[in-house]
């Protein structure tokens, strides 16, 4: 199928207003009469609050009011469990929880109303980690609560006791990872304009999931969804960030613009980003695996023990990806699988890039190196003769059968980019002086889109002009992923028009239909279909007048290049001229699109069924040099192959490459938010690490096409799987290189050095 | 609410005078640490009266290389230093610790006299100014006074300058007839890094041996010092004489005699010796010693 615009590299539609900062972030909205909003946090992470005094704060110049948990309608909120509080009432539960906010005439009054506020605690003693959250003689964090646990999902296939037997071999091994920031270029910001356009609070910001935010700010003002409005603005990057902690904002400032009648807007610092915003979450994974001396997984067995923090927040859905995933791509016959959350009083944990699946990744990919190692086999043998394959079965018991399982075509591409099999035996050899390279890969099939999580349907809206030009929305939302440029060119392809005719719209709850959350790597494949739904009924609808006009048969004729042909080269007439005249002969020139995802399965208590209805696979491979003197480790090259379905637009796919083996590598070698009794450790990237372009490597994007059935002209994901595989390659990598196995993130100077962490003030 | 009164001076003369007749002054060199800690509000501030912004002052600024003497203007930047042939050529060690600093935006703005001044520990200029036996120049309205660069800070942030002294410029005596240097730097990235540890070595050489070796570190210990065992170990010795794994074990006992047991020894004992031995590696191959 040859195609005008789709999978094409075509220049991003929001590019030039970026580009030029003519496009308006959400603290650079200014609306008449605005006040400014800032909330006092807690620096305590579990204390008892016996009394809040604001008089003082109150009578400061410019205050226009100081608020309280009293002073929310309804101050418990949360997409899965609603019990993350709009402001902490009688207890905070985490070092940083808000207890207060100010507003007032400019951001520096309400700041200073700030410190004349007094709290009265007192502290309790708090848990900060989920292995002590989980014992049974643990104090109990929430009394309304049974244990502390947020969630457990058990998944059982076959017989692990019986699997183990029939291994030659059964190791088991532990795994960590960190927490991690999200480290999203702009912090959060929004404004709520009370009373406007006969909407009860309008919410503009850096709002990554506006219906998300409309629900939570209905449900704290107890106020019909109508009442809200949500619209979106450019934002800065977030990467799952900006749900909860950006809903909490709007809360906030839709409470303060209602009391005041005016509007109110809130704009993070670093460091309040920092201090506020849930994190990824940090896991302790055992695995045990058993396999035969020819190098077959005969059963694993595996826990994972999330840290939930002082909130559920996405927990119980991060989890269950983990405990779908966790196996990895392989098959086995023998599972045994649990994941769990625990509230502790460290700061809470939800959705971040690869949500759920960057820790088991790390954690199985470096298990099937070391197994690989033990059995004396090279780690691609080791792999093929166990991972899936056409028709394979996963350990939920789903069959792989209604797409394209391509693992093997994945690694050998990625192994090729890289010269791989040379690298690998050249590294093999001993090496001379400290600095020793090493070349690692890993492997990941990864379920698209949300999976059981939640009812996965979205919409879109294409209304055509008189004049021909055609307007796009949809209810999912641009965060920096390319999203309106994919859409955008999925209807110029449907409809035959020029990129240039077609205008996306930001998305405005009021007038898209709710297309849930822009996330789980889902848009392109879910609100893509619902984008070429809408193109396709306004298309048929545009083929049938003509038929009727030319009376020439539908199928004939053609839209192209912003002509109907007559099927013969022969141009009937311009887009603009047939859709006008269609307007003015009464024909509805508007169409809603929209996608539901098909079935899928999932029952709870055995884990098992058919948890997403497609998977992506992928694979990256890291080559490292790392000074076995210092501990210094350089990430030299890397190649990532992932199978996306169809490059909608391959230059954005290779950007979503880029940025998410980057933000891996990140996670591998130096991101760490240190914690300690609850307390983050420097709360900017003074103190907080990510990678600049020195310690980019040479990266390798390797894009691989086999076209789902259910997608988009074939179009899956590739947000997250790009993420999700770096560390475990570059862990596998420097153990290749220095012989030793490093089994907690990241791989820092101290850790590639004598094999642990070092910390201020001790063990943390 | 930290609170003064900007002053800015366009000569030495008037620094000097400012700095006479007012007290609680801070003064401003590149601000690269000093406008974000006063962003902050840092306690340190509280009782200054006044911010005295030297930065157009061309007297404190300039590299002269001579024969056998030196100096480096305090409101050098780093910048500056990388692109200094001069230095580049004699001193490559100098730009070699320039060039590791901070972000090409701060190595722009922060000075040499700055990053000495502020005396934090894990400065990057120390170290190769130390192995060259630098001193300083410290004047006042009264005249000047010259210290050793060694003997300048007294604990991390604190240093011998007295407040009506305003830090002029580095002299030292330049390496005579054949030597080698390096300088080392481990940071947790590749860029914008402080430093975990750096290291420079500066040997004269002569006939073989070693005649005389001074190896200074950065970030090892709570303020830079020279390394006074290793430098009694490596002086006068013959290439043959000479074990470089010896000459890092030395030097990480004394860094650890100096700090003690801290919760980053496990660590800095073995890279700070491993550093001290691959400088002498380096000196013993580049001067053409096989073993």
């Amino acid at each position: 199928m040859a195609f005008k615009h789709v999978n094409k590299g075509v220049k991003r539609v929001d590019a030039y207003e970026k580009v030029t900062g003519k496009a308006k972030f959400g603290a650079d909205l200014e609306f008449a009469n605005m006040l400014q909003a800032k909330v006092l946090r807690t620096e305590y992470p579990h204390a008892k609050i016996l009394n809040i005094e604001t008089t003082a704060a109150e009578k400061m110049p410019g205050v226009k009011g100081v608020f309280t948990a009293k002073d929310i309608p309804n101050n418990l909120f949360g997409v899965i469990v609603q019990d993350q509080q709009v402001l902490a009432k009688d207890r905070v539960v985490l070092a940083g929880d808000g207890v207060a906010m100010a507003v007032a005439e400019t951001e520096k009054q309400a700041a200073a109303a700030l410190e004349k506020i007094e709290v009265e605690y007192e502290e309790l003693e708090g848990i900060f980690d989920p292995l002590v959250s989980r014992k049974e003689d643990t104090q109990k964090l929430h009394p309304e609560k049974d244990d502390n646990q947020v969630i457990h999902h058990p998944l059982r296939k076959g017989d692990v006791e019986k699997g183990f037997e029939k291994a030659d071999i059964i190791l088991e091994r532990e795994y960590t990872t960190q927490f991690i920031e999200h480290s999203y270029l702009e912090p959060e910001a929004v404004v709520v304009v009370p009373n406007e356009e006969n909407h009860l609070v309008s919410v503009y910001g850096s709002i990554q999931n506006p219906y998300a935010t409309r629900n939570a700010v209905s449900a704290v003002l107890e106020v019909e969804l109508a009442d809200v409005r949500v619209i979106q603005n450019h934002i800065g990057g977030s990467f799952g960030g900006k749900d909860e902690v950006i809903s909490a904002m709007a809360a906030r400032a839709a409470v303060m613009a209602l009391k005041t009648g005016r509007p109110v807007k809130m704009v993070n610092s670093r460091e309040e980003s920092f201090t506020e915003s849930y994190k990824r979450h940090p896991y302790n994974l055992t695995y045990k695996i058993g396999a035969t001396s020819e190098g077959k997984l005969t059963a694993m067995e595996i826990e994972a023990v999330a840290d939930s923090g002082g909130y559920a927040c996405q927990t119980p859905f991060v989890t269950w990806r983990s405990v779908v995933q966790a196996t990895g791509p392989y098959e086995v016959e023998n599972v045994k699988t649990d994941t769990y959350g625990y509230y502790t009083n460290n700061p809470y944990t939800g959705a971040m890039r690869g949500y759920g699946s960057p820790q088991i990744v790390f954690a199985q990919e470096s298990l099937m190196d070391e197994l690989a190692a033990e059995l004396d086999l090279k780690p691609v043998e080791l792999r093929k003769r166990n991972m899936y394959s056409q028709g394979s079965v996963t350990a939920s018991g789903q069959k792989l059968d209604k797409h394209t399982v391509s693992l093997n075509e994945v690694m050998n591409k990625a192994m090729e980019a890289i010269d791989y099999e040379k690298k690998y035996k050249k590294y093999s050899e001993d090496q001379s002086g400290d600095k020793k390279r090493g070349i690692g890969l890993s492997i990941s099939f990864r379920g698209c889109s949300l999976g059981a999580e939640a009812i996965d349907a979205a919409a879109s809206v294409i209304q055509i002009n008189k004049d021909g030009s055609v307007a796009v929305s949809s209810g999912l939302a641009e965060n920096g992923q390319g999203l309106k440029t994919v859409f955008s060119q999925i209807t110029a392809e449907v409809l035959g028009i020029p990129m240039s005719e077609v205008e996306f719209k930001e998305l405005d709850t009021s007038f898209t239909p709710d297309s849930g959350s822009t996330v789980a790597s889902r848009a392109t494949l879910i609100g893509g279909n619902a984008v070429k739904d809408a193109a396709e009924k306004l298309k048929s609808r545009i083929m049938d007048f003509a038929a009727d006009k030319y009376d020439f048969s539908a199928d004939k004729m053609e839209l192209k290049d912003g002509f109907l042909y007559d099927g013969q080269g022969n141009r009937l007439a311009t887009f603009a001229d047939l859709t006008g005249e269609m307007g003015n002969t009464g024909i509805l020139m508007s169409a809603y699109g929209w996608y539901k995802s098909p079935p899928i399965s999932w029952d709870e208590k055995k884990g098992h069924g058919n948890p997403y209805f497609t998977y992506v696979y992928g694979c990256q491979i890291a080559e490292v040099e790392v000074d076995t003197g210092t501990g210094e480790l350089s990430v030299i090259n890397m190649a990532a192959a992932h199978d996306v379905g169809r490059a909608i637009n391959p230059e954005n796919v290779k950007g979503q490459i880029y940025g998410g083996v980057m933000m891996g590598l990140g996670y591998g070698i130096m991101e760490e938010l240190e914690v300690r009794d609850g307390v983050i450790q420097g709360t900017n990237f003074h103190d907080y690490m990510i990678p600049t372009i020195k310690d980019m490597p040479d990266i390798k994007p390797v894009i691989v096409e086999n076209p789902d059935p259910d997608g988009p002209f074939g179009a899956k994901s590739i947000g997250e799987p790009t993420l999700e595989l770096g560390s475990a390659a570059i862990a596998n990598a420097v153990a290749h290189a220095s012989g030793k196995r490093i089994r907690s993130l990241p791989l820092n100077l101290e850790r590639v050095l004598i094999g642990r962490a070092l910390h201020k003030g001790g063990k943390k | 609410m930290v609170e003064y009164q900007l002053l800015r001076a366009h000569s030495l003369g008037e620094v000097l005078e400012i700095l006479e007749a007012k007290d609680n002054v801070e003064i401003l060199a590149g601000g690269t640490d000093l406008m974000v800690d006063l962003h902050h509000q840092d306690q340190k501030f509280e009782d200054i009266d006044y911010l005295l912004d030297i930065t157009a002052v061309e007297g404190l600024k300039g590299i002269k290389l001579g024969a056998e003497k030196g100096e480096i203007g305090a409101l050098t930047t780093h910048a500056e230093l990388i692109s200094s042939e001069e230095i580049n050529e004699k001193l490559p060690f100098i730009a070699a610790a320039a060039s590791s600093i901070g972000s090409t935006q701060i190595r722009n703005r922060a000075t040499i006299g700055g990053n000495l001044a502020n005396a934090a520990a894990c400065a990057d200029s120390f170290s190769p100014l130390i192995a060259l036996g630098a001193e300083l120049v410290l004047r006042s309205k009264g005249g000047a006074r010259r210290v050793l660069l060694e003997d300048f800070v007294e604990w991390p942030f604190e240093t011998i300058k007295k407040e009506n002294e305003i830090l002029e410029k580095i002299v030292f005596e330049l390496p005579q007839g054949e030597y080698y240097s390096s300088y080392q730097k481990i940071g947790r990235r590749k860029a914008v890094s402080i430093s975990r540890i750096s290291l420079t070595l500066l040997a004269e050489v002569e006939k073989g041996a070693i005649k005389k070796a001074q190896v200074a570190s950065g970030a090892a210990t709570p303020f830079p010092v020279p390394f006074r065992k290793v430098n009694k170990y490596l002086n006068g010795k013959t290439y043959a004489e000479v074990d470089p794994v010896e000459a890092g074990n030395i030097a990480a006992e004394e860094m650890v005699s100096i700090t003690g047991e801290r919760w980053s020894t496990p660590y800095k004992r073995p890279a700070l010796g491993k550093l001290v031995e691959r400088a002498v590696e380096d000196l013993l191959e580049e001067a053409g010693y096989n073993g």
